[in-house]
């Protein structure tokens, strides 16, 4: 069997007397869409930083399609893509200039990077706006250059923290095409997000983190029947079930 | 305004920033104490030599009120420090605070909010008055005793130094910000801070070399420039503290409420002006900068040409040569300095007949020295965030760092081949003397550029707003540190090399050791790279 895009196994990371992600472990398949949920301070962003090696764990193993995060960092950063949730950019380049300069960092050839670049700036509509400052970008047009920089060497793993914030509906669908299509092709796609009406349609399965605790993880329907909302008689969303996890564990109180 | 509690949280926010609590991060232990170490070392040394300085002064029989003219220099010179070095933290503090989104909202009049930010900026434009002027009177007072009433007027004293300066400063500023376009109105305080640079360059250098020669004690023209009042003394609120020190030495009381009370009205006017500025101009110019900056195509595109092979290298090479050339008020900075640096030396040789080529060395060094910090510690914090990559992409460090110390050598090399070229041709430099001095540049260079990208990396402010000011504090002080260090390291050794020896050996000394040198500094960035973290 090969090796899925991202697992990780008993991921710990404290800050000081915080600890912000307790032992989470997690996979994502081949050829799926995982949702990362959680209330706010759950521990999401700080999963993602160490899964893309920004962070150091306190504890635990990453293996990115195959390859320790931290015995072969290298082989691992080459087979991710990472869009953080303020994107790190340089003002004074163009958006293609980024790009390739990004291409180069992943030692893409150049033909091969440029006409990748030209692909991805179209299929997010930034071709307009390609040649210009990003210094001179709005907020979603940093965001589309951010996660081309992530998609530009077709990585089997793409990670990203809250990709919509900021883009209009039609860059919203753009890029849920695009991470469709990436896992249609066998790809992995972690997501992290706060709509639940975007994840309970975009995602194949879900991990809900509460407190850097996974407490719920499936597909939507497996979500329902750990819930117990079914029972109750009305069909539950995802949003309903999300309530009723992070309630529950909020009401046992602190860690 | 419920003063109480807008005065706890300000005090809550600047205990916050000294004790660097960055929530609960670890692993980012607070610089403040080596911050406060390093401005002690700084302040002590400052502080003997000057001492030194005042106590030659009075053997040479100066009056308590000459020898407070040299205080008023220093004091002088310090304000202009705070104004070329600080100026910029109180009008950044003022109009770009992550905070001002809140306090805009607040109904708070332009000048509560002034004097709010303004005591924000307090610990953070200290430095020239606690490293120079402090210690300037300190010296002072070793060479002529003050009474214990004039050390309690120190702390009014240089509160009013410190506010007339930054209310004028932030003033003019308003207004500045004013006439400039938006896009450009960050670039204009970079603008003003090179300028002032080059002024209290010019200052410092026509003063210092001045002052003090080893061999004959003090010459007669420094001791004169240094104890008669310059004309603009009466202008010069640093003069009229001096001279109310002076007095204070002298057991003047009297004489000292005169002489200081012109000071305390200037604060008091200075500070009104500022509020009044803020009162017009606060608000449309935090608007302003706020606002966000316009599309602008990039420069100096050309349809791309394809070539065979992906390199590192070349990307980064591209990338920093844009960034520098983009950055106008940066590249101007660079250039700028680099004259600086190299005429350092010339400036000091009128009382020492120096012989040209060791002239041109010296210069030489200077200049080299300093590149390191101009261009290379520089270059790692004007990556911004985007330093992030180093860590993202599958790039290990040592290569990172081989392209970056290549990038920065491509911006140091035409500087420095531009200058030995003038060099070479203003001293009439035989071709042997030019490839002695550099078999002894080039290595030094290397060096200096070397270290410079560990301060970078090591202290780099990823949030800078004044292009002279990328580094913290620390990062600052210790660079400053370091290039003393290299000067005078390599001014020994080419001291030491005796002139008839070995040429092989003196030719090839320096590479030698600044290639066993600079392993060091490589290694602890290599180090700092790959252990660094990215928070939010
Ligand atoms: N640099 C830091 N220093 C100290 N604590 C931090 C730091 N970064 C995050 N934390 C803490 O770690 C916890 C998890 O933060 P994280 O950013 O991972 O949450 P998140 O799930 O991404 O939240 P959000 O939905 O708001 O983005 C929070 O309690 C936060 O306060
Ligand atoms: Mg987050």
């Amino acid at each position: 069997m090969s090796e899925p895009p991202l697992r990780v196994r008993g991921l710990t990371r404290r800050y000081g007397e915080l600890t912000a992600v307790d032992g989470l472990s997690l996979e994502v398949r081949a050829g799926e869409i995982l949702g990362f949920l959680g209330p706010n301070g759950a521990g999401k962003s700080t999963t993602l930083r160490a899964c893309a090696g920004l962070l150091r764990p306190d504890a635990g193993d990453i293996l990115i399609a195959g390859a320790s995060l931290a015995a072969a960092p290298l082989r691992a950063r080459a087979l991710m893509g990472f869009v953080p949730d303020r994107p790190f950019l340089y003002e004074r380049l163009s958006a293609r200039e980024f790009l390739d300069f990004v291409g180069a960092l992943y030692g893409l050839a150049p033909d091969a990077c440029a006409a990748r670049a030209a692909a991805l700036l179209a299929r997010l509509d930034l071709v307009e706006a390609a040649d210009d400052l990003i210094e001179g970008c709005s907020l979603g047009m940093r965001q589309k250059v951010s996660v081309a920089a992530a998609l530009l060497h077709d990585p089997p793993l793409v990670m990203l923290d809250e990709p919509l914030q900021g883009l209009d509906p039609r860059a919203a669908r753009a890029l849920k095409d695009l991470l469709r299509e990436r896992a249609a092709g066998g790809g992995g796609v972690l997501v992290s997000t706060h709509l639940l009406d975007v994840a309970e349609r975009m995602c194949d399965r879900v991990v809900i983190l509460h407190r850097g605790q996974k407490v719920a993880e499936g597909s939507l329907e497996e979500l329902r029947g750990a819930s117990g909302l079914e029972a109750s008689g009305a069909p539950a969303t995802l949003e309903d079930v999300f309530l009723e996890l992070t309630r529950e564990e909020a009401a046992e109180g602190g860690r | 305004m419920r003063l109480a509690g807008v005065a706890l949280g300000r005090w809550r926010l600047a205990r916050n920033h000294l004790l660097s609590r960055r929530g609960r991060s670890r692993g980012r232990r607070s610089p403040a104490l080596l911050v406060l170490a390093l401005m002690l070392v700084m302040a002590g040394l400052v502080g003997s030599g000057l001492a030194a300085l005042f106590t030659q002064l009075a053997l040479h029989g100066a009056s308590a009120a000459a020898a407070a003219m040299a205080l008023g220099l220093l004091l002088a010179l310090a304000l202009l420090a705070l104004l070329v070095f600080d100026l910029h933290e109180a009008v950044a503090t003022l109009l770009l605070d992550s905070d001002l989104e809140l306090l805009r909202r607040a109904p708070l009049s332009p000048a509560a909010l002034l004097g709010l930010k303004l005591l924000d900026a307090l610990p953070r434009t200290a430095t020239p008055l606690l490293v120079l002027g402090l210690p300037a009177v300190a010296g002072y007072a070793s060479a002529y005793p003050l009474p214990g009433w004039a050390w309690l007027l120190l702390p009014p004293v240089f509160l009013t130094l410190w506010a007339i300066p930054l209310g004028l400063g932030v003033a003019a500023a308003m207004h500045l910000l004013r006439l400039v376009p938006a896009r450009r109105a960050r670039e204009a305080l970079a603008l003003f801070s090179t300028l002032t640079l080059t002024l209290i360059w010019v200052a410092n250098a026509f003063l210092l070399p001045r002052l003090t020669d080893p061999a004959e004690g003090l010459p007669r023209a420094a001791y004169a420039a240094l104890t008669t009042a310059p004309a603009a003394a009466a202008w010069s609120p640093a003069h009229w503290a001096a001279r109310g020190f002076g007095a204070a030495a002298a057991g003047d009381p009297a004489g000292a409420a005169r002489h200081l009370a012109p000071l305390l009205l200037a604060a008091l006017l200075s500070l009104a002006l500022a509020a009044w500025s803020a009162g017009r101009q606060l608000e449309g110019a935090q608007a302003r900068l706020a606002a966000r900056v316009g599309g602008r195509p990039a420069r100096g595109r050309r349809p791309a040409i394809r070539r065979r092979r992906p390199s590192l290298l070349r990307a980064t090479l591209a990338r920093d040569a844009r960034l520098f050339t983009r950055d106008w008020t940066v590249l101007g900075d660079v250039l700028t300095a680099a004259a600086l640096w190299t005429l350092l030396p010339l400036v000091s040789a009128p009382l020492h007949h120096t012989p040209g080529p060791t002239l041109a060395r010296t210069m030489l060094l200077a200049l080299t020295v300093g590149l390191g910090y101009e261009v290379a510690a520089r270059s790692v914090p004007f990556e911004r965030d985007g330093l992030a990559w180093v860590r993202l992409a599958p790039v290990p460090p040592g290569r990172w760092l081989a392209a970056k110390l290549t990038a920065t050598a491509a911006i140091a090399l035409p500087v420095l081949a531009v200058v030995t070229a003038s060099l070479v041709f203003g001293f009439r430099l035989p071709p042997g003397e030019t490839l002695a001095i550099l078999a002894l540049v080039l290595p030094a260079l290397g060096l200096s550029l070397c270290l410079g990208l560990w301060t970078g990396v090591a202290f780099g402010d990823p949030h800078w707003t004044n292009p002279r000011a990328t580094l913290s504090l620390a990062g600052r002080l210790l660079a400053t540190g370091l290039l003393v260090a290299q000067a005078t390291g390599w001014l020994v050794l080419a001291r030491l090399a005796p002139a008839g020896s070995f040429e092989g050996l003196r030719l090839g000394l320096p590479l030698v050791l600044a290639a066993a040198v600079s392993v060091v500094p490589l290694r602890a960035a290599a180090a700092r790279l790959s252990t660094r973290e990215w928070c939010h």
